[in-house]
């Protein structure tokens, strides 16, 4: 695939995703089929500019980070969880949401005892605990984390929260928020070095949205 | 093999040599405790180690710069300048395993002029470009940042956050950490807009002089650095270097001109170095040094979709006598082609041409 004079960008399936891609829609930088139901993943500009392709949310910042998207829109808890090497040049201010330690209502925290962390986000938990001098077991899940503290697996979970809802159905409360969590847009570094005017052009676009 | 990492090593060491640096060898591995007292110098502190037969710890090179400290000489007036390819041994940033890496650089130790600064950034441009390549080398200098953080009056006890946010041009947390040091929006917007300043580098000095950091003095020495080497660079070379903040290295031993290279088609850094004044002093030795190393390792795609054949032609001898291999071979060979014989033509795919002799076998 010749990605010279392409600017790639990973935009996360779903719908955020469509947000942004809203956004450079805005701008005139649309793609030709990319609203159609299909199979297709790689989209151009009439132009041929620029070209989007939809990736797992969880996988824009390892597209950007190795070069295989010049830029890319990930979420802070990513970016914080996996630490990719990358400019992070924007908040788009788009799917806010917080990172938060959970428990059940009843849980009083024992400082005796090793607390038991459940969590799909080892290195953000592990990094929160350490800066509070606590000592810690994690138990790495990769769905359903509310489910940890009720059947006994855990004592606290660190999870996204969004508005709570999941939490109170399932009988948990938030006990303290980590840190706020919205949409980046990143950028490979070496391509800000080669088609550095591009992307600041969708930078701009962005920062002048409504 | 590659063919860029096959060639490039010898190009590079006529490079260095003609300007005066002389190759410098290595054991694979040294005292461990060489390493371990600088470890945060290291890309990761993690280092291969094993005991040595006289039970001393020994660890498998993580780095060569700290063994060229050590054997630099140390006189007044007098800089030695080495140029190494060896191996290194350490875990990648961002990696999670061992790797060994062939790594490509040189180290200007001593008391240095503005000169040998200068050409080490210029040698920089050079091995760059010798990839073929079309590159950019972005410069910064910590005078530099210290002058933009002096300016801004940003808190010395969060300096160090700020530099991190410099230096993954991270503008929301540029933002934020305005916010919770109570420094104003307006300058909180112009912290960002330099965290995304780059512009060539004769360009770039004009620009900061104009607007101030001149004034200051950390900048002001910085700023005469950078249009020393502005001014060494080719016109060309000029064209290819930008003044970048974004381009931080350890505060702790980085003391001056700091850089980063990448080449069109590799998505990192491929080359990396700047001036480690702190490590000489923290190593006990006097003056200063500036180095930089060229990952090969990050090259080795670059000739992804050439066809790399083993040979030019592929001699299928069957049952001919080897006289008649032999003078076959000649005839190819005089032709400026490689050529590579057997007796069937297995794995033909290798050459990108097979030439029957005598009968198949």
């Amino acid at each position: 695939m010749e990605n010279k004079k392409y600017l790639n960008v990973a935009l996360p399936k779903g719908r955020l995703g469509e947000k942004v891609y809203s956004y450079f829609e805005r701008e005139g930088m649309e793609a030709e089929g990319i609203r159609e139901e299909s199979r297709k993943l790689v989209f151009e500009n009439a132009e041929g500019t620029l070209r989007f392709f939809w990736v797992k949310p969880s996988d824009v910042a390892i597209y950007v980070e190795r070069g295989a998207a010049d830029i890319g829109v990930a979420g802070k808890d990513i970016l914080l969880e996996y630490s990719p090497d990358v400019y992070e040049l924007f908040d788009l201010e788009l799917g806010k949401c917080r990172m938060a330690v959970a428990a059940k209502n009843d849980f009083i925290d024992d400082r005796s005892k090793t607390l038991r962390v459940a969590t799909k986000f080892t290195n953000i938990a592990g990094q929160y605990y350490a800066s509070l001098g606590r000592r810690i077991d994690i138990i790495k899940l990769n769905g359903s984390i509310e489910l940890a503290p009720l059947l006994g697996l855990s004592d606290v979970i660190v999870d996204i929260v969004e508005t709570g809802s999941t939490l109170k159905a399932n009988g948990l409360v938030e006990y303290n928020k980590i840190c706020d969590i919205s949409a980046r847009l990143i950028a490979n570094k070496a391509s800000m070095k080669f088609k550095g005017e591009q992307i600041m052009r969708v930078c701009r676009a962005f920062e002048k949205r409504d | 093999m590659s063919k860029i990492i096959d060639e490039l090593p010898s190009a590079l060491r006529s490079l260095y040599a003609s300007a005066g640096y002389s190759c410098y060898r290595t054991v694979g591995f040294e005292e461990y405790d060489l390493f371990s007292q600088y470890r945060d110098f290291l890309t990761s502190g993690q280092m291969i180690t094993f005991t040595g037969a006289g039970g001393r710890l020994l660890a498998l090179k993580p780095d060569i710069t700290m063994s060229i400290i050590r054997d630099a000489a140390q006189e007044k007036g007098r800089s030695d300048k080495f140029y190494y390819s060896e191996s290194v041994y350490r875990v990648p940033a961002g990696g999670d395993e061992f790797k060994e890496i062939l790594q490509i650089g040189l180290e200007c130790i001593g008391d240095l002029c503005g000169y040998d600064r200068a050409e080490v950034v210029s040698l920089a441009c050079k091995t760059l470009g010798m990839t073929g390549r079309e590159y950019k080398l972005d410069v910064s200098h910590t005078g530099l940042v210290s002058g933009l953080f002096e300016l801004f009056g940003i808190p010395a006890e969060v300096r160090g956050d700020f530099a991190d946010a410099l230096k993954d041009k991270n503008a929301p947390m540029i933002t934020l950490l305005c916010e919770k040091n109570e420094i104003s929006s307006d300058k909180s917007k112009k912290l960002i807009e330099f965290s995304r300043f780059s512009l060539p580098i004769r360009e770039a000095v004009r620009e900061l002089r104009a607007l101030g950091f001149g004034d200051n003095a950390k900048s002001a020495e910085a700023l005469d650095m950078l249009e020393l080497i502005a001014n060494t660079l080719t016109e060309s070379e000029a064209y290819c270097v930008s003044l970048d903040f974004s381009v931080i290295h350890g505060m702790n031993y980085y003391d001056g001109t700091v850089f980063a290279g990448y080449i069109d088609g590799v998505a990192e850094a491929v080359l990396k170095g700047g001036e480690y004044g702190k490590l000489i002093e923290k190593m006990g030795h006097e003056g200063s040094g500036l180095g930089f190393a060229l990952y090969t390792d990050l090259l080795e795609r670059l000739d992804d979709g050439e066809i790399s054949f083993a040979a030019d032609v592929m001699l299928v001898c069957g049952d001919a006598s080897p006289e008649a291999i032999a003078a076959e071979v000649k005839k190819i060979r005089e032709s400026g082609k490689t050529v590579l014989v057997q007796k069937g033509r297995a794995g033909a795919e290798r050459c990108a041409e097979v030439i029957v002799l005598g009968g198949e076998v």
